[in-house]
């Protein structure tokens, strides 16, 4: 009797301190609506590196540039607009980087918002009639975490994974982003409480016809990256994220290729009513 | 009275069945010279004619976007000409503007028109027609993708930096003159050229074939390989 009313104390003292110590749930969220414009600078960089046979050789693009996100009198949409963007090139050629350098200044993506939070659809990537604005589509649905609609401990995993089609000079491919996110931990900066969140994630793509995968045969069809985002808690806002993201040495005999790309995404200000914030 | 409801109602219907078929089947010509500052975009059911003479100059880094249909009716002696304001004629400075994109799904007729300056003329799985027309200037004067397979006749390829390029397409080729480029023809892989009389000569590289990766060693071959894996990644 005494044995067994010690072990229900004892089990009682151990719940009792496990909620004690268990941490706080936190609802990690953005919202955009805070503000009626988002100043943030993106920085991109792919890279190749290629052996062919004896021979080695890096060849690189870069492209850093400001990104206005703007919220729509609706409230219903945010407007994504790059400017002053910079490119930098070893394999481009005088006129490919400054066509890059035109047709960024066009790019402009509209994405809807829901409760503030800006939406990635697979349907708003097949809208995108410019090939080269689906590959940025692409790069930020990469580089900025989804975030779960509950509250989360430390600790929290979570995934995702989507799937979309897009066209190349050979056919169709249908790319595969597998997402596994992970709240790592909650720091206090200053007045800012912020939550770190990382994530891992797989890149792969199938051809959807044979010639499709004829041409491509040889290449690297996935890769394996991560990144991680912190998130300010209190005032909800995207802080900073990056990303790393490379492929597997390619099988060929004689020839070699690492493609490796990082981005990073980081906020400069934010504007509301015509005043400025940093 | 009943007669005249039946009036109203009858001319009522009339007028909306024409603003109908008038939306369903929109046209738009260009009879005289244009300057846009954006980027001409022809619809699925839409057309557009540019009519003999007319030269159409863009004012912004601007393309026409066709997912309709083209059709430019350009004469030997009064053609269309495409190009940019305050290009000078002939210049092999860099593109100014996008270039025409004819999108799958599309249809196009070019005739007696001369493209300039632009940085890609691109074809997408379609089978548009270019017949007696003139590329100059241009970083790609046609660029063939996708299963396209564009009927060209009679056309000059001049001072490009790449005349007629094949990517997985296979273009039909007849009487034309590809010269001073610095690549008058570019095959890449799994790409068939069918061919009649054409002259290819004095360009830098006048015939430029890709066998495939590992086998290569030209450095272009780099490109298309990053050029692929930037579409993809």
């Amino acid at each position: 009797m005494k044995i067994i009313r010690r072990s229900i104390y004892c089990f009682i003292g151990f719940v009792f301190l496990f909620y004690c110590n268990r941490q706080p749930a936190f609802t990690v969220a953005i919202d955009l609506l805070a503000n009626d414009q988002w100043i943030y600078s993106l920085s991109y960089r792919q890279s190749g590196n290629y052996r062919w046979n004896e021979a080695k050789e890096q060849l690189f693009n870069t492209i850093s540039c400001e990104l206005a996100c703007t919220i729509e009198e609706s409230q219903e949409n945010v407007s994504v607009i790059a400017r002053n963007s910079k490119i930098s090139s070893n394999i481009l050629d005088k006129s490919e980087v400054e066509h890059i350098h035109q047709t960024f200044s066009d790019v402009a993506i509209q994405l809807p918002l829901i409760n503030g939070v800006p939406q990635f659809s697979d349907t708003g990537i097949s809208s995108l009639s410019d090939l080269r604005q689906r590959g940025w589509y692409r790069q930020f649905v990469k580089l900025l975490p989804q975030l779960p609609n509950k509250p989360i401990r430390p600790g929290a995993t979570w995934d995702r994974d989507r799937q979309w089609s897009f066209q190349t000079p050979q056919g169709d491919v249908t790319g595969t982003l597998y997402q596994s996110f992970v709240f790592d931990s909650v720091s206090r900066n200053d007045d800012d409480l912020l939550a770190t969140i990382g994530w891992q994630f797989r890149h792969s793509l199938r051809p959807s016809d044979s010639g499709v995968t004829t041409s491509l045969q040889g290449l690297p069809l996935y890769g394996t990256g991560k990144g991680v985002a912190i998130i300010n808690l209190e005032k909800k806002y995207l802080v900073r994220a990056e990303i790393q993201f490379s492929t597997p040495e390619t099988p060929l005999p004689g020839f070699s290729l690492v493609w490796e790309e990082k981005a990073a995404l980081e906020l400069l200000e934010t504007i509301e009513s015509g005043e400025v914030k940093l | 009275m009943k007669f005249l409801e039946l009036f109203r109602t009858l001319l009522v219907g009339i007028i909306l069945l024409a603003l109908w078929v008038d939306a369903k089947d929109s046209t738009l010509e260009i009879k005289k010279d244009t300057v846009l500052t954006s980027s001409l975009i022809v619809s699925k059911d839409q057309t557009c004619i540019i009519h003999p003479g007319t030269t159409l100059r863009f004012d912004g880094y601007c393309a026409i976007i066709v997912s309709g249909l083209l059709i430019v009716k350009g004469e030997h002696t009064r053609p269309v000409r495409i190009t940019t304001i305050g290009r000078a004629h002939g210049s092999k400075e860099l593109p100014t503007w996008k270039g025409i994109e004819l999108h799958k799904g599309s249809e196009a007729l070019l005739r007696h028109c001369r493209i300039e300056g632009a940085f890609r003329n691109a074809v997408y799985t379609t089978k548009p027609v270019f017949d007696s027309c003139e590329f100059v200037g241009n970083h790609y004067a046609l660029y063939c993708v996708s299963k396209a397979t564009p009927h060209i006749k009679s056309c000059v390829f001049t001072r490009n930096k790449y005349g007629i390029v094949a990517n997985f397409s296979s273009p039909l080729l007849l009487d034309n003159r590809i010269m001073e480029n610095y690549v008058g023809l570019q095959m890449m892989v799994h790409s068939r050229l069918i061919a009649g009389r054409n002259i290819i000569t004095g360009n830098t590289i006048d015939i430029q074939s890709e066998e495939g990766m590992g086998k290569n060693h030209d450095a272009t071959s780099l490109k298309e390989v990053w050029d692929l894996m930037s579409q993809l990644y």
